[in-house]
């Protein structure tokens, strides 16, 4: 086995069984970085010096004995995370210049581990895509397959991971945007229960639906990442009390669990291999004693309205301060007041941003609230009401992360509407602020991966790592070649 | 229905840009989008639970004890134009 | 010229007296070098929430419990949407339909005349930033030390017809919220402020006329003039037949003239939605009793124990309930020295004399009301006699002595023995014999004459009474 190829557990054991160095480790990924990352095109922003700095420090941490999970482990952050000192674009051409006076509280949770922070990874602008190709900065490949995407909107995350070019990454994810890359990226990738993790220093894109979490190797890296990045913080008013150990039912057994499997998940729209290795996931899941229920969502055919409703209306606000004059881009072609901003605003996001923003400022406009924004509120009610009737009956729900593999570059960026449809099997979960991990269940005709999302109940994070270990244990993964 | 008006409208709310060259354009992308979330129409509204519920207890909001501020340097640090220690703007009339 | 009643309603802003801001952990003072009262979140940088100060919602509670509200026991945060430079969000986090309190009501006096002033709602909310305008590069300067700084926003029904009753009501809400302690309501230093709405309508009219609303007023004296000026100008108007419209206007201080900022057609569409980042608050009975026991008893309560308990006059009364420092300075002297009618004179003559002529701040008396109590029962049992304790009142606002101190040091206490009072008055009769003569020979007027001589010599340290009664034995001993 290689060494990139080994798990965050793993890894821990030969940094504190002193097999390897954190510098030794660090100096390995940056050079698979060199080596590869002009192909993949996942980092925008590598930090060298500062991870060679970091390692330094992790090592002597662990000469210590004094080393924590993650401490010395090389690992990418999406560029939506603020880091002190190291520029935070966001995917923007905005924030090409924007370097936060401060940190991320997940990304300063990594650092108080020692952890290593490779760098920042490209994303579709703002978080606002489902293929990384709106970056401003790095149109970021499938590493399976160079022609195709490797989702969005942490698709430099996913790609980074994949390729091998970081141990574990963070993404966010507000409709998907971590699943569904670590989807078409072969990799497990979790959004945790909204409130589990502090967005404080998380670019907003919408924030009743942004959350941060993983995206790695395995269910099991993943609950070892949330475990040190999750927690409440006095920085977000939105953060949980609630304290979650996501390692907690690793290894229970799944004899008695009962599965659902929503129906309408399994519909028209989704493409027949996908649908076929999903079932065939969930039968493995029977094999080992769970119980598969049949359950309906009737209200997921108004998902994708509510969902891009509440996100852009929550978007067009958010990103109202975007104005020239704190930070970011400024037109050099203004005037007046107005002009500065409204031109700065113009050369500075890109059209997906600004079709959102009109979209959201629609929804809200005085008129048109109650039909778009309020009425999605509504929906929004229904769709966690029968996420509650699910969960009275079922531990966790079994449904495809995307409805197909990844697809060729420019085969729908280009149009909204089929990209927004896209989103359908994961932006319930976040409407509904579930936890849901993705992980990889079997593979196309053209060896193209396939995810497969585990959802839990609110807090019940550690039943979906359960969930998606078990799987993972008897699973073959495949490898990219690069 | 979404016409060049209403875009005018909603990109002046919104202080964006467009071209007139664009908002043809944009007024069919957009009305396509709006096609997507009229399927809303059909879903007749009850309650609202949603602007109800459960708020934060008074004991878990944030006490009040004051911190240091930042250092105005990083305040200012990504702004494109300032002056002794102020951000400037182009001149507002109102 | 036709008749119209103005119909008036006021919107005004309280900076609310917390440590820090609404929603972070900067200081909220007043004051501060530009840009220095500054983070992240204030700021509103890229990535950043805010976190609700908990003192925020108390101290609106508490206010709002002093201007007779009721308290929604689930209360929403808002956005308001609209791009301004001293804005950084392009927001102002604030509350819509469902804010913290509703339905009050304050009762003001108009001369003789009590009414009553319904509150319609009060909400949090936050400040916004200063521009200052830089004419050398023709560029505006934007300060955001004052972004975030936690504002509660109180709203009148439009129940006020003249700026009289305008004037009383930001007096008698200003005074409530010092009260209670959650505001400094000082309007000079930009802590309270306000936007008045204003209409004309004919006595016959059942609907209100097209109201104007007058942005930021930052003094009592510019809401008096904003009001006089806008309700002739509207009468005007509709004397002459032309329509009002539905405007923002602005009152010029200067030229003491209100002038149009915007009309209904520019209005903003403020896209309010439930702020994402902040959760509503649910407020339960037990949290409402317990911020209520902290409140004081209010100006009209006080100012019914005066009248009704301590029989003061209701101009001396309303006088001393006008502040709350001076109110509880009065409690705590008659707690000391209960004689109320004496120490309220004493208070309302001599001590707001200083006050009123601005030597002195009634938030910052140098003596104890104790010690004031003991001056006015020096006073009142003549241990020193009247003038001599405004001295000595004088000297306590310089030093700190005290009365009795000050008493003896300038030789003010009255002598009891009868030994000086018998040694002056045999003094002045034996050296004004011809006014004696003439006193004896039935000039009663030269009676006060002696009387004066001998108090001038005895420096007030004795009794005008016993001066009196050993003057009048010596006299007639003379007889
Ligand atoms: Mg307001
Ligand atoms: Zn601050």
């Amino acid at each position: 086995m290689e060494l990139c190829d080994k798990s965050i557990l793993m890894l821990r054991q030969m940094l504190d069984q002193k097999e390897i160095s954190s510098v030794e480790l660090t100096t390995y990924y940056l050079d698979r970085i060199k080596e590869f990352d002009h192909q993949i095109e996942s980092y925008i922003t590598v930090c060298e010096e500062e991870a060679l700095k970091r390692a330094a420090l992790a090592d002597q941490r662990i000469a210590k004995g004094e080393s924590k999970s993650l401490t010395g482990i090389p690992i990418s952050i999406k560029d939506n995370l603020c880091l002190e000192g190291v520029r935070t674009t966001c995917g923007s051409k905005m924030l090409e210049n924007f370097i936060p006076p401060y940190h991320a509280t997940a990304a300063q949770k990594l650092l108080a581990e020692d952890a290593v922070i490779l760098g920042k990874v490209s994303m579709d602008e703002f978080a606002m895509g489902g293929s990384t190709q709106t970056s401003y900065y790095k149109k970021t490949k499938n590493p399976y397959d160079m022609t195709r995407v490797p989702g969005g909107s942490s698709g430099g995350s996913a790609a980074s991971v994949a390729a091998k070019l970081a141990a574990a990454s963070l993404g966010s994810d507000t409709g998907g945007s971590i699943r569904q890359p670590a989807s078409f990226c072969g990799v497990t990738g979790m959004k945790p229960t909204y409130g589990a993790v502090s967005r404080y220093g998380l670019v907003a894109f919408a924030s009743s639906f942004d959350q941060i979490g993983p995206l790695a190797h395995s269910a099991k890296d993943c609950a070892s990442i949330l475990n040190t990045i999750a927690g409440h913080d006095i920085h977000d008013g939105t953060s949980a009390k609630h304290k979650i150990d996501f390692e907690a039912k690793l290894g229970n057994p799944i004899k008695g669990l009962k599965l659902a499997l929503p129906k309408e998940f399994f519909g028209d729209g989704i493409d027949s291999q996908v649908k076929e290795a999903v079932l065939k996931a969930a039968a493995e899941y029977e094999k080992m004693g769970a119980e598969l229920i049949e359950v309906s969502m009737p209200s997921l055919k108004y998902a994708i309205a509510a969902y891009y409703l509440i996100a852009s209306a929550e978007a067009s606000s958010n990103l109202a301060r975007y104005d020239g004059i704190k930070f970011g881009y400024c037109t050099p072609h203004a005037k007046t007041y107005e002009e500065r901003i409204t031109r700065t605003r113009k050369e500075g996001f890109g059209e997906e941003v600004k079709r959102r923003i009109l979209l959201g400022t629609y929804a809200l406009s005085s008129g048109y609230y109650d039909a778009y924004y309020k009425k999605a509120l509504y929906i929004q009610d229904k769709i966690k009401a029968e996420y509650r009737s699910i969960f009275e009956s079922c531990d966790a729900m079994i449904t495809p992360t995307a409805p197909t593999p990844a697809y060729k570059i420019g085969e729908i960026e280009g149009d909204p509407v089929k990209m927004y449809l896209a989103d359908i099997c994961t932006v319930t979960v976040n409407i509904a602020g579930l936890p849901a991990i993705s992980t990889t269940c079997g593979y196309d005709n053209d060896g193209m991966p396939i995810g497969m999302s585990v959802v839990g109940k609110a807090f019940d994070d550690a039943a979906v790592i359960q969930v998606a270990d078990a799987f993972e244990t008897n699973f073959k993964t495949q490898n990219p070649r690069l | 229905m979404l016409d060049t008006d209403l875009m005018t409208y909603l990109a002046k709310l919104s202080k964006l840009e467009i071209d007139e060259a664009d908002k043809e354009r944009l007024v069919s992308e957009m009305s396509a989008i709006v096609d997507l979330m009229d399927t809303m129409n059909e879903v007749t509204f009850d309650e609202c639970e949603n602007l109800k519920g459960e708020g934060v207890n008074l004991l878990n909001l944030r006490e009040d004890i004051s911190r240091e501020s930042f250092d105005r340097e990083k305040i200012l640090k990504n702004a494109s134009h300032k002056k002794d220690g102020f951000f400037v703007v182009p001149k507002i009339m109102e | 010229m036709a008749n119209y009643i103005p119909v008036i309603g006021l919107e005004i802003h309280a900076q609310l007296l917390t440590n820090t801001k609404i929603f972070c952990s900067c200081a909220a003072d007043f004051g501060g070098e530009q840009n220095t009262r500054c983070c992240p979140v204030c700021t509103g940088l890229p990535g950043t929430l805010p976190v609700l100060n908990r003192q925020v919602v108390n101290y609106a509670i508490k206010g709002g419990l002093a201007l007779g509200c009721d308290i929604n026991r689930y209360s929403k945060i808002d956005r308001k949407n609209y791009f301004y430079p001293d804005l950084p969000k392009a927001y102002q986090i604030s509350q819509f339909d469902l804010p913290l309190c509703i339905d009050g009501k304050v009762k003001i006096d108009i001369g003789e005349e009590e009414k009553t002033i319904r509150i319609h709602r009060i909400h949090i909310e936050e400040d916004a930033g200063k521009l200052v305008h830089d004419n050398i590069d023709n560029a505006s300067l934007a300060d955001y030390n004052r972004c975030g700084v936690p504002l509660i926003e109180i709203v009148s029904e439009p129940d006020m017809s003249s700026a009289e009753e305008a004037k009383a009501y930001v007096e008698k809400v200003a005074g409530l919220l010092q009260y209670a302690g959650v505001s400094l309501c000082r309007m000079e230093e930009g802590s309270l402020r306000a936007d008045v709405n204003i209409s004309l309508k004919t006595p016959e009219a059942t609907r209100l006329g097209t109201k104007v609303e007058i942005k930021n007023l930052n003094s009592l004296k510019s809401i008096v003039r904003a009001v006089e000026y806008e309700i002739e100008r509207q009468t005007k108007m509709l004397v002459n037949g032309e329509e009002i419209i539905q405007e923002t206007r602005r009152f010029n201080d200067n030229r003491g003239v209100t002038t149009s900022m915007r009309s209904k057609e520019d209005a903003h569409d403020y896209r309010y939605f439930k702020e994402p980042d902040v959760i509503p608050v649910s407020i339960t009975d037990e949290d409402i009793e317990s911020i209520r026991e902290e409140l004081p008893m209010l100006i009209d309560e006080r100012f019914a124990l005066y009248v009704k308990e301590y029989s003061l006059n209701r101009a001396d009364a309303k006088i001393l309930v006008a502040s709350k420092e001076i109110s509880d300075f009065y409690n705590e002297a008659i707690s000391v020295y209960p004689n109320y009618k004496a120490v309220a004179n004493f208070i309302v003559v001599e001590l707001l004399r200083y006050v009123n002529e601005g030597e002195l701040d009634s938030r910052n008396i140098p003596f104890t009301a104790r010690a004031f109590a003991e001056l006015v029962k020096m006073a009142e049992e003549e241990v020193v006699n009247k003038n001599n304790a405004k001295a000595i009142l004088k000297i306590m606002l310089e030093g700190r002595m005290s009365a009795m101190e000050i008493a003896k040091a300038e030789g003010f206490l009255m002598n009891d023995s009868t030994d000086e009072i018998e040694e002056v008055v045999n003094q002045v009769t034996s050296e004004f014999t011809s006014e004696v003569e003439g006193y004896l020979a039935g000039k009663e007027k030269l009676f006060a004459f002696l009387m004066g001589q001998c108090s001038k010599r005895l420096a007030g340290r004795a009794n005008p009474k016993k001066i009196k009664e050993i003057l009048e034995l010596k006299l007639a001993a003379l007889k």
